[in-house]
């Protein structure tokens, strides 16, 4: 039986890759370059050498953290698009406190505090949008997707507003923060340890939280029937807006890595889509929160080595985004497949 | 024109919905189809009006034997069948709803729609215009604009499903008026489906009843009431009545309970029920008794009235208080409300244990699921997704994960579609629950089933309480009058 499990996801693994790989080959064969020549650039991009391997991992940080917020809301059934809002609504809270802090002599406080204050402002933000649907019945996608803006646009007043630097508004963000309220860094300076251990714990307590207590089976219940949930003993609103705080929490942790750990300073492009490249993280890795890290690293491989074909093919490195999305949309037909086979047909039931 | 239904089979899963039918209508005539909800009606309609595929089976009209692909096929033949929910788009006029689908062309001729509209309308008598808001018609309307729509677009064969329902009297007899002038213009036919007998009384010619998705009886007019209505719920066999448990003290009463919802909401009830009592409750689908049940368990909150559990005023308590107070309650629609289809049968005890959200899974949910699945013989393993299992030994698990604190359990039409094995289970089960002081109200549409099990019979009509009277003075001839709502036939009884 596991035996065969394993055969299954294998097959279903290797036939998602070589979906999106064929989909990429053919973009790459219009474009007039041999795919397999442009397939070498990405890999060596990205793995190349250490200089490399350090960019890609400074882009799985934020990647990780948010994919494994993601994990709850999933579970419940509910599609978080908010989170790239709610990863904006943590950096501005953080910046905010560092703002503050720039005039306290007292630097670990002050990251500590601003991590608390991004971890509040993702949640408060996801908790808008949890509220909406529970209790004004408004889709998680359409609120999540409407405080996405009002995030970003409340991030630009602040850069061209109240929080513009001395001088001149500018698109490249506000005044960096002294050096002293910088996240210790290595490989000059592209990888910060606190950010990839806090990646590190989020991932282990959602490992744990979900596999150790009642808590997935909770989300799940609510995902599978809110309605049983509900008979069976099981606040499903209150579970809802669980999953929603904890998801937006992450996302702000993940924006506030972005800010005290690599532009230290608050910019427009500050959630850098990351949020919404986590959500195709966690789709295509089916809600398995071990997979979710590995492509997670895929994914932040494949943006880092796509920059190559710009730089060596005279290409868009928009590639990544085409072979991402073709991986997600594979992934999705084949796991609905697999489920609607072992269903048997869906019939009719009046 | 003449349609001929021969040996039409069709299956949903394991439910055999039409096993079998055949049935012949004649042209200008009106045809009943009677029987109780989940009978077939509707999927034997569907398949006839192209929305379903049967598995086996033949349709013939006029001589000559056709297949359906889809609605549109049967469309072009003269078949049309009016849904029991409107089939409009709200936000458009009554006459765009007319036009919509059929306005080939950039150009619209509004014109000519707009005087075959009213020339169809007026035919038929009905109040309806063109420029109506859809959104603002009453469900009567809207009715009539899908007739006419129906009508233009060529239909001989016109099949209502439940048209009665939500109609005011007013609007019933105006609609059919329109059927009986429908149908005398030559060739044309109307199969009138529908679970109420009055309407059939006055309107068809013929009656053809199904039971449990097969035909269990035909009449012609003038209708025998009592004959349809055994048609309608099978042969009269007295099961063997069970041995009443001695009744202990009232542990649930209700005085003038009123709620709102489902077709005619619940308006002062006064029940009480004792332990060691089963309680029936009869009626048609949709009398309040199902209301009745949704708010003794704290589903529904009652809008007026008191709610007393052993002596403690729980008015307005919701259900999961309730269920701590030793409530227990399962729904009629046992995939919809009470499982989730996606969980084990062992993740379903975990879930029931209501433990924190952050503690350890206890193992012996994992026990009691082993102890359920042998106990209650059902046929599954601790890790099969519910979904998997049959309607049988769904309802099994239900039971089973009936906490066993509850002393008094509301069972919403325990034993529909169950097999008949599981059904025995079930009342075994319930018949022990009782004799240790536990207290039973349920719902059934089963006469049968009332008689055999409940110690005393409820009877709901129209969202009130109709009758209340011990199972030694029920007969099935006295149930059946009153769930139709006549009251005479109960005193004499």
């Amino acid at each position: 039986m596991k035996l065969k499990k394993w055969a299954k996801a294998t097959g279903q693994t290797a036939l998602i890759g070589s979906a999106a790989f064929l989909v990429g080959a053919a973009f790459l064969s219009i474009a007039g370059v041999s795919p397999l020549v442009a397939f070498t650039y990405i890999l060596k991009g990205a793995l190349g050498s250490p200089a490399k391997i350090s960019y890609v991992i400074q882009a799985w940080i934020p990647l990780a953290i948010c994919a494994c917020g993601l994990i709850y809301p999933f579970r419940t059934g509910l599609l978080n698009i908010g989170v790239e809002g709610q990863m904006m609504w943590g950096a501005l809270c953080c910046t905010a406190i560092m703002r503050q802090g720039a005039n306290i002599d007292m630097p670990i406080p002050v990251i500590i505090l601003a991590f608390l204050a991004a971890a509040g402002g993702g949640t408060i933000w996801a908790l808008l949008a949890g509220i909406l649907k529970t209790k004004g019945g408004v889709n998680e996608i359409f609120g999540g997707l409407g405080l996405n803006f009002v995030a970003q646009g409340t991030i630009l007043w602040l850069i061209f507003g109240p929080w513009k630097r001395p001088g001149i508004a500018s698109m490249s963000g506000t005044e960096l923060f002294s050096h002293d309220l910088w996240l210790p860094s290595v490989m000059s300076g592209r990888i910060s340890p606190v950010g990839f251990i806090l990646a590190a714990i989020v991932f282990t307590s959602t490992a744990m939280l979900l596999a150790k207590t009642n808590l997935g089976l909770y989300l799940k219940t609510v995902s599978s029937n809110d309605r049983a949930a509900f008979l069976m003993g099981l606040k499903p609103d209150r579970h809802i807006l669980l999953a929603m705080a904890v998801s937006g929490g992450c996302a702000g942790l993940a924006g506030a890595v972005q800010v005290t750990g690599v532009y230290h300073c608050l910019i427009p492009s500050i959630s850098g889509n990351y949020g919404y490249l986590a959500l195709l993280v966690v789709m295509l890795a089916n809600n398995r929160i071990g997979a979710a890290m590995l492509i997670a690293f895929f994914f932040a491989g494949l943006n880092v080595g796509s920059i190559q074909l710009p730089l060596m093919m005279h290409l868009d490195s928009s590639l990544s985004g085409v072979l991402q999305g073709a991986l997600v949309l594979a992934a999705l037909a084949v796991y609905s497949r697999g489920k609607k086979k072992s269903d048997g047909s869906s019939a009719w039931t009046d | 024109m003449k349609v001929e239904l021969r040996n039409i089979s069709k299956q949903f899963g394991s439910i055999r919905a039409n096993d079998n039918i055949s049935l012949t209508i004649e042209p200008n005539t009106i045809r009943g189809l009677a029987g109780e909800n989940g009978a077939g009606k509707t999927t034997l309609m569907r398949i006839l009006a192209g929305y379903s595929k049967k598995d086996r089976g033949e349709i013939v009209i006029d001589n000559k034997a056709v297949v359906f692909s889809s609605p549109r096929d049967a469309t072009a033949l003269g078949i049309g069948m009016l849904h029991q929910d409107p089939m409009d788009v709200p936000v458009f006029s009554a006459l765009e709803n007319f036009m919509l689908g059929r306005s080939g062309g950039v150009k619209q001729n509004k014109t000519a729609f707009s005087q075959t509209f009213c020339k169809l309308a007026d035919d038929m008598g009905f109040f309806i215009h063109p420029d109506d808001s859809t959104a603002a018609m009453t469900p009567g309307a809207r009715q009539q604009l899908d007739i006419i729509r129906l009508l233009s677009s060529g239909t001989r064969l016109l099949i209502l499903d439940e048209p009665t329902t939500g109609l005011s009297e007013d609007q019933k007899t105006i609609l059919f008026e329109s059927l009986r002038k429908f149908v005398a213009r030559k060739g044309n036919s109307v199969i009138l489906v529908s679970h109420k007998i009055s309407d059939i009384q006055q309107l068809c010619d013929q009656t053809t009843v199904l039971r449990k998705g097969r035909v269990s009886g035909s009449a012609v007019a003038p209708f025998d009431t009592a004959r349809i209505l055994e048609m309608m719920f099978g042969p009269r066999f007295i099961q063997s009545r069970r041995v009443p448990s001695p009744k202990g003290k009232t542990v649930f009463t209700t005085s003038g309970l009123s709620a709102a919802g489902g077709r005619a909401g619940l308006h002062g009830c006064d029940l009480h029920v004792r332990r060691g009592e089963i309680l029936g409750l009869a009626g048609l689908e949709g009398s309040g008794q199902g209301l009745f049940l949704k708010t003794a368990v704290g589903l529904v909150p009652p809008l007026s009235g008191k709610m007393i559990l052993r002596g403690e005023d729980i008015t307005g308590a919701d259900y999961h208080a309730l269920k701590r107070k030793g409530v227990g309650y399962i729904s009629a629609d046992r995939l919809n409300d009470g499982l989730a289809p996606d969980l084990t049968i062992a993740d379903h005890f975990l879930v029931a244990e209501n433990a924190p959200v952050l503690a350890t899974p206890s193992p012996r949910a994992r026990m009691r699921a082993e102890r359920a699945i042998a106990g209650f013989q059902i046929k599954g393993g601790q890790d099969t997704p519910v979904r998997f299992l049959s309607g049988g030994n769904q309802q099994r698990l239900l039971l089973a994960l009936i906490p066993e604190t509850a002393d008094i359990l509301f069972l919403d039409n325990p034993t529909r579609g169950l097999d008949p094995e599981s059904a025995a289970l079930l009342w075994t089960r319930m018949q022990s629950f009782c004799e240790t002081g536990g207290a039973i109200v349920f719902s059934s549409s089963d006469l049968d089933e009332l008689l055999a099990m409940a110690d005393r019979i409820a009877v709901f009509f129209n969202g009130r309480l109709f009758a209340d009277l011990p199972v030694s003075e029920a007969t099935i001839a006295a149930l059946e009058n009153a769930i139709t709502g006549k009251r005479l036939a109960i005193t004499a009884a």
